[in-house]
């Protein structure tokens, strides 16, 4: 029998600069991601796979941006929190402040934490491992993943834990 | 009057101290990427991510931590000039810096995992503070005017506005940076107070924000918050045609509790009205 349609927010934040756009641009099959520029508020697009349609919140990720985005959170069904492998200072903000963003707006959601920018990666995998370890204690999170929004490596390992994840919550008829 | 957009300092403000930050303006050499400078700012430094324009795009702040008076159990080795790096595990701290002579060592540490980066030390500059762009029309305008006459821009352009002629100049530069023309029908002439909406607190705001920044920073700013504005209006935009108004209004419900002023911003902008 075929499972009902459903549709759910899944909300993608992170620090500006950490590829959350190209993820997006990746996944919607744009032939070429470098034209993508910097997220000015809220940019929206959709998929839709096993009868469950995906509407992406990518928020930019600039400072002078968090007033405004942070209360789009609300209502998100998922979040992916995304972080430059080559850059500590935007994986630390995760722990420190985007952990705690999802917190208290959306408190025990699923979250995926994507490592992008694989194919530059300088973070070693100890500190990556320590700083999920301390993800964990304060977001439900769901699973970890490096990819390359530039060379596409994880992307469909990516869509594919969303869409278990998504899977997940109508099975539990969220 | 001055206009010109030729600076060759930028300042900001510490997001530690709350006090200005001059600096030289430094250009990443192509993008992607962004080159990272650190000042000394007392017991703190000020780390600048300057984009290939010349744009201050980000600004952090580490402790500053003196190797000579710390007793550390773990060391690292600066890349740069090899010198031992205290590793502070267990005492609360996830990241500092150490100041190297010519860089700043960065220290971010995790459990008992640490990654180190260098980045370039470049000296503050003593220079005489003064009022940018933004401020010089506030003095001349009032705060609550410059709001009004952004909020008109988006929503009511081409609307006659008056404005005195002493900043005239400024203001009209301001817009085209920021709308890349001028989109009401400036006269000059004695300023009319202009009737106060609440839907024009963003753009207060945004200018109360910008105020102490240097001028290309203050113009990115508002530029980038007038342009995430509209573009975040047409994303609405588009749901409101493929999912209706309910969907929208459910979208924004969120807004109204967090920041209602802003909620009735968007409201007017997309011509409907949420119950």
């Amino acid at each position: 029998m075929n499972k009902p349609f459903k549709r759910y927010k899944v909300a993608v934040a992170g620090d500006a600069g950490s590829g959350k756009t190209s993820l997006i641009y990746r996944i919607m099959g744009h032939p070429d991601i470098t034209l993508v520029e910097k997220t000015k508020g809220v940019f929206i697009e959709s998929i839709t796979d096993r009868n469950i349609e995906l509407i992406f919140w990518d928020f930019s990720g600039q400072k002078h941006f968090r007033d405004v985005i942070l209360p789009f959170f609300r209502g998100s069904h998922i979040v992916v929190l995304v972080f430059d492998l080559s850059n500590p200072q935007s994986l630390i903000n995760l722990v420190k402040e985007w952990s705690m963003y999802v917190k208290q707006a959306l408190n025990d959601v699923p979250c995926i934490v994507l490592g992008n920018k694989k194919d530059i990666k300088m973070l070693p995998d100890d500190f990556i491992q320590e700083s999920l370890e301390e993800m964990k204690r304060v977001i439900n999170l769901r699973g970890y993943l490096e990819v390359s929004a530039l060379t596409g490596e994880g992307i469909e390992i990516f869509l594919k834990m969303l869409y278990d994840v998504a899977e997940e919550l109508r099975d539990k008829g969220v | 009057m001055n206009t010109t957009l030729i600076e060759d300092y930028v300042s900001l403000i510490c997001p530690t101290c709350q006090r200005p930050v001059r600096v030289v303006r430094i250009y990443a050499p192509s993008q992607p990427g962004l080159k990272l400078v650190g000042i000394k700012h007392d017991d703190h430094i000020v780390v600048i991510k300057f984009d290939k324009y010349g744009v201050a795009r980000d600004i952090n702040a580490y402790k500053l931590i003196d190797p000579e008076r710390v007793k550390a159990e773990h060391f690292a080795i600066c890349k740069r000039c090899k010198r031992s790096v205290p590793l502070l595990f267990g005492r609360g701290l996830r990241e500092y810096a150490i100041d190297h002579n010519d860089h700043f060592v960065i220290i971010f540490l995790m459990g008992k995992t640490f990654v180190l980066q260098v980045i370039d030390k470049i000296p503050p500059i003593r220079i005489a503070p003064r009022l940018n762009i933004v401020a010089r029309i506030r003095k001349e305008i009032g705060l609550k005017n410059l709001a009004m006459i952004l909020y008109y821009a988006i929503t009511e352009p081409n609307r006659v506005v008056n404005i005195p002629a002493t900043v005239e100049k400024d203001l009209k530069f301001l817009l085209r940076e920021i709308f890349g023309r001028i989109p009401l029908r400036l006269r000059i002439g004695p300023l009319v107070e202009l009737n106060w909406v609440e839907e024009a607190d963003f753009f207060q705001r945004k200018i109360l924000q910008v105020l102490g920044f240097s001028d290309k920073e203050a113009l990115t700013v508002l530029k980038e918050s007038v342009e995430m504005i509209i573009n975040m209006t047409e994303s609405f935009k588009r749901l409101l045609r493929k999912k209706g108004v309910n969907f929208v209004c459910d979208q924004l419900s969120y807004l109204k509790e967090k920041d209602p002023k802003l909620f009735a911003l968007f409201q007017k902008l997309l011509g409907i009205s949420c119950i």
